[in-house]
């Protein structure tokens, strides 16, 4: 057992950040995506502590925007889980094969180890211990995590054999169904596979893994549970919802609960609630967040320091850090407050992406950006 | 003595007031807590306490002895339909006799009066029976009309104009003084336009609506009519049924290409079958304007019948006024009128306090129309009525320019701006309403928004002299997708929690369960 845990203590990860998040806009223009609060924790954050869970000590961050804001703010949690963070800077976008390549010498080892390579956007719950026990009994290069998804059309399907796990093809956005597995952004690879990439932008659903998969050295490994890619701000409240359903499950003395409060709740202990309110489901409230009395807030992300103020009625919103939502007004559709942004008493904001610091003073009745 | 008719329409009219006058006449829609022909009957009624409260010598005027002592509604309203609010009117104010006149038929504005005329200038005995007054003048108000009444004005002007010296400087008698206002180039030809002489204030011209620019001058539909004024409303009473039809078919057809005609014309068959429809507007004013001998062309007016050279025995003069002077077509109408009535009544209130002597309530009516209530506890911004039976929890916030109706429930953290709540209307928690009519019995649930168009047929505050747009239609033209408008609730309307409703209009008794914005709901 001793051998096994120093083996694993070799296991390394590598997150694929990239650039500048523009799907996560306005919430990205403020902070790096991987440091967008998830259910009140940075999105990185929740990929790290779980690959942290199963040995991994070091884990190398492929950025190549605003390195710095993030290794400022990430090395304070990284001294806290005992694990190294290596930041891999891209000078220009290498994809999401490219940087494998820039880390081969990170990646590569002695022992042959494999690594994880996780894509920054994906929430769920990571199946990291199960995946290595499978990847070493197929004994092959890689192994992809696949999820089931109701719409496979959207998305490039992964055709495998169900009994040994195979991966047969690939097939980028099937106009018939032919399978609902699709691959979920999640690998482990063996060193041998940084033989295949070369030092340039290069895709590694379809420059790398069809070819993998044609030598027969490519399996699928089958998702638990909920999966969301939550890149963008529809998607992140879907996610949410999906993380606060199965935090229920696995730890619900985490959620909220209190008179008013319906459904899975994660309220920050600093965060202030009137009375009167109607707080769920599904609602996230971040620290130091102020919620006056007879606000009803439903499928909502209140970021850290944000205010909203009595009587207002909120649903699938994203409020970003330090906003001020006046009274009685109404947000919904999917509307995302940047930094530090005022919406004045008595409007309604239907569907509107809000860029940092604006003040709003008149009501937005359709979808749109407010620059 | 005078007396006041007011011409309150029936059942047909209003249809632009729908779906609010689907359950309640229009003439008794409340606007700023009152009926709308209540406040024409509350202008009345003050005109008479003014005058009595004016001190003989401090008085210039000549007509300080004149006040409203009968006010008639006429109409073909079932007599039911107003019983309750005659009733009411009736006690409030003692000092008035208001009873209803019912048209056999629609007999238009002037053949309305004209079958009345008898009990209009009957004499009304005095209390203790001694000696009856005779009629001296009569105001004819159209009931959809909201102003600032300018009576005293127009009295002063019928009067001096009528007073022997200006007989002797070989004047004519004043037969009628139209209430007339201002308004833009553009927006004129909506509404009666009269060429007015500066210097006489005599009407020299007179058109309904024309289809190109005659005058700023219009006519606000507000009257102070001589007796004699019947017997030239006799004269076109007889000329009327003794031609053939085939004038009065020119005569509706000036206005046919105009869409928005204010009076609909009857079949010509059937006018000449009743023979007794007339029009103040295009059958009596016309045919007084330019009687004065003035000198102003009358032949310009090819579709007239009637000639010009017929006596009528008097002159048409203007009262041209800056008061506020709207008129209730629409329902969006009604807010705007709420503000300006709520705006009126806070003045005449202030005013009151200033003087808080033995000046009489100006209007019988108690309101709570204040910019805190200390009673209620709930907070208000601006002018707000508040009928005393309503029920405002403490944490609601009202105003500006809310009417709260008899019976009507406000439950806490509600916020209502620029919105008429009817009688027993229920507004949930933390619900919003701006810009809207909340109709008779209508529930809103919590976390609602109940939210219209602010104000899109406002007049301009940029323009000098703009009045309301009456002519925005209900659709878009281009796309057919209803035009911003304020939001409705008809009777009895049941909007369920945590929706918003954004510039709809929603029919009697429907319940809604989700949210609908542009729409009207059947």
């Amino acid at each position: 057992m001793c051998g096994v845990d120093t083996k694993m203590a070799q296991t390394k990860a590598l997150i694929l950040v990239g650039g500048y998040g523009t799907r996560l806009r306005p919430l990205t223009l403020s902070r790096p995506k991987p440091l967008v609060e998830f259910a009140n924790k940075p999105m990185i954050l929740h990929q790290i502590e779980a690959l942290v869970t199963v040995g991994v000590r070091e884990v190398i961050l492929a950025v190549s925007y605003r390195a710095e804001q993030m290794e400022k703010e990430m090395s304070d949690e990284a001294k806290k889980l005992g694990v190294q963070l290596v930041f891999s800077h891209e000078s220009e976008p290498l994809g999401t094969a490219g940087p494998l390549a820039l880390a081969k010498h990170l990646l590569a080892n002695e022992q042959n180890q494999p690594f994880f390579v996780l894509n920054s956007d994906i929430i769920c719950e990571y199946p990291f211990k199960d995946l290595i026990a499978f990847h070493k009994s197929h004994g092959r290069e890689g192994t992809i995590v696949v999820t089931k998804v109701e719409e496979p059309s959207k998305y490039g399907v992964v055709m495998y054999d169900e009994d040994t796990g195979r991966i047969e093809s690939f097939i980028e956005k099937p106009q018939e169904f032919v399978s609902n597995k699709i691959n979920a952004g999640i690998y482990i690879l063996n060193p041998s596979v940084l033989d295949r990439i070369k030092l340039e932008p290069t895709s590694i659903e379809k420059e790398v893994f069809p070819f993998m998969a044609q030598d027969g050295q490519l399996y699928a490994f089958n998702l638990k549970g909920f999966w969301m890619d939550v890149g963008q701000p529809k998607d992140f409240l879907t996610g949410m919802c999906m993380y606060l359903t199965s935090l229920k499950t696995r730890s619900p003395t985490l959620l909220y609960s209190a008179d008013g409060v319906v459904g899975n709740v994660l309220v920050d202990p600093t965060a202030t609630i009137g009375e009167g309110c109607k707080i769920g489901p599904n609602v996230t409230i971040g620290p130091n967040v102020t919620v006056e009395d007879g606000a009803c807030l439903r499928r909502c992300t209140i970021l850290a320091g944000a205010t909203v103020k009595s009587h207002t009625w909120l649903d699938s919103c994203i409020i970003g850090w330090r906003s001020v939502v006046g009274c009685w007004v109404r947000m919904e559709n999917t509307t995302v407050l940047g930094e530090d942004v005022i919406v004045k008493d008595e409007l309604y904001i239907n569907g509107g992406q809000v860029l940092p610091h604006k003040s709003i003073s008149t009501s937005v009745p359709d979808p749109q950006i407010i620059m | 003595m005078l007396k006041a008719v007011i011409l309150i329409g029936g059942p047909s009219k209003g249809t632009r007031f729908r779906p609010l006058s689907l359950d309640v006449p229009k003439p008794l829609f409340p606007v700023a807590g009152l009926p709308v022909v209540q406040h024409h009957i509350d202008a009345c009624y003050r005109l008479g306490q003014q005058r009595n409260s004016i001190p003989e010598d401090d008085c210039k005027s000549n007509v300080s002895k004149y006040c409203v002592a009968e006010v008639l509604l006429l109409g073909y309203y079932g007599d039911d339909e107003l019983a309750d609010f005659l009733l009411t009117a009736t006690q409030s104010y003692p000092s008035l006799r208001i009873r209803y006149l019912r048209e056999p038929d629609a007999l238009g504005t002037a053949g309305g009066l004209y079958h009345f005329r008898d009990t209009i200038l009957a004499p009304l005995s005095n209390n203790d029976g001694s000696e009856s007054k005779q009629v001296q003048a009569f105001f004819v108000m159209n009931g959809d009309v909201c102003a600032d009444f300018p009576l005293n004005e127009m009295l002063d002007m019928h009067f001096n104009n009528n007073s022997p010296q200006s007989q002797h400087q070989q004047k004519q008698p004043v037969l009628i003084t139209v209430m007339a206002t201002e308004t833009t180039r553009q927006q004129s030809v909506h509404y009666g336009c009269m060429v007015v002489d500066k210097e006489t204030n005599i009407i020299q011209h007179y058109v309904e609506k024309p289809s190109t620019f005659v005058s700023n001058t219009v006519n606000c539909g507000v009257y102070l009519c001589s007796p004699r004024l019947f017997d030239t409303i006799a004269d076109i009473h007889l000329e009327m049924s003794n031609s053939n039809g085939n004038g009065i078919q020119q005569h509706t057809s000036s206005n046919k290409n105009n869409i928005n005609q204010q009076q609909q014309q009857k079949p010509t068959e059937e006018r000449v079958a009743s023979a007794m429809v007339m029009w103040m507007e295009q059958d009596v004013l016309r045919r007084l304007a330019g009687e004065s001998g003035s000198g102003c062309s009358s032949g310009g007016d090819g579709g007239s019948r009637i000639k010009k050279d017929a006596v009528c025995g008097g002159v048409a003069l203007a009262a041209t006024t800056r008061n506020w002077w709207s008129q209730l077509k629409t329902a969006g109408a009604a807010i705007y009128a709420n503000r300006h009535y709520l705006a009126l009544r806070q003045q005449r209130q202030r005013l009151l306090q200033r003087k808080s002597i033995d000046l009489p309530l100006p209007s019988p009516v108690k309101c709570r129309l204040a910019t805190a209530d200390p009673n209620g506890g709930y907070s208000t911004i601006g002018n707000v009525y508040v009928h005393p039976s309503a029920q405002v929890h403490p944490t609601a916030l009202l105003g500006p320019n809310v009417s709260v109706g008899e019976g009507a429930c406000i439950d806490q953290g509600v916020r209502i701006k620029e919105s008429i709540v009817l009688q027993d209307a229920v507004i949930g928690q933390h619900s919003l309403v701006m810009h809207s009519i909340i109709g008779r019995r209508a529930k809103v649930g919590a976390w609602c928004r109940v939210e219209g168009s602010a104000a899109c047929s406002d007049p301009n505050p940029n323009v000098a002299y703009a009045k309301m747009t009456p002519q925005l239609p209900l659709f878009n033209a281009l796309d057919g997708r209803l035009n911003p408008s304020i939001t409705i609730l008809g009777c009895g309307v049941n909007v369920e929690s945590e929706v918003v409703l954004l510039n709809s209009i929603v029919l009697p008794y429907k319940t809604l369960t989700r949210s609908y914005k542009n729409e009207i709901i059947l």
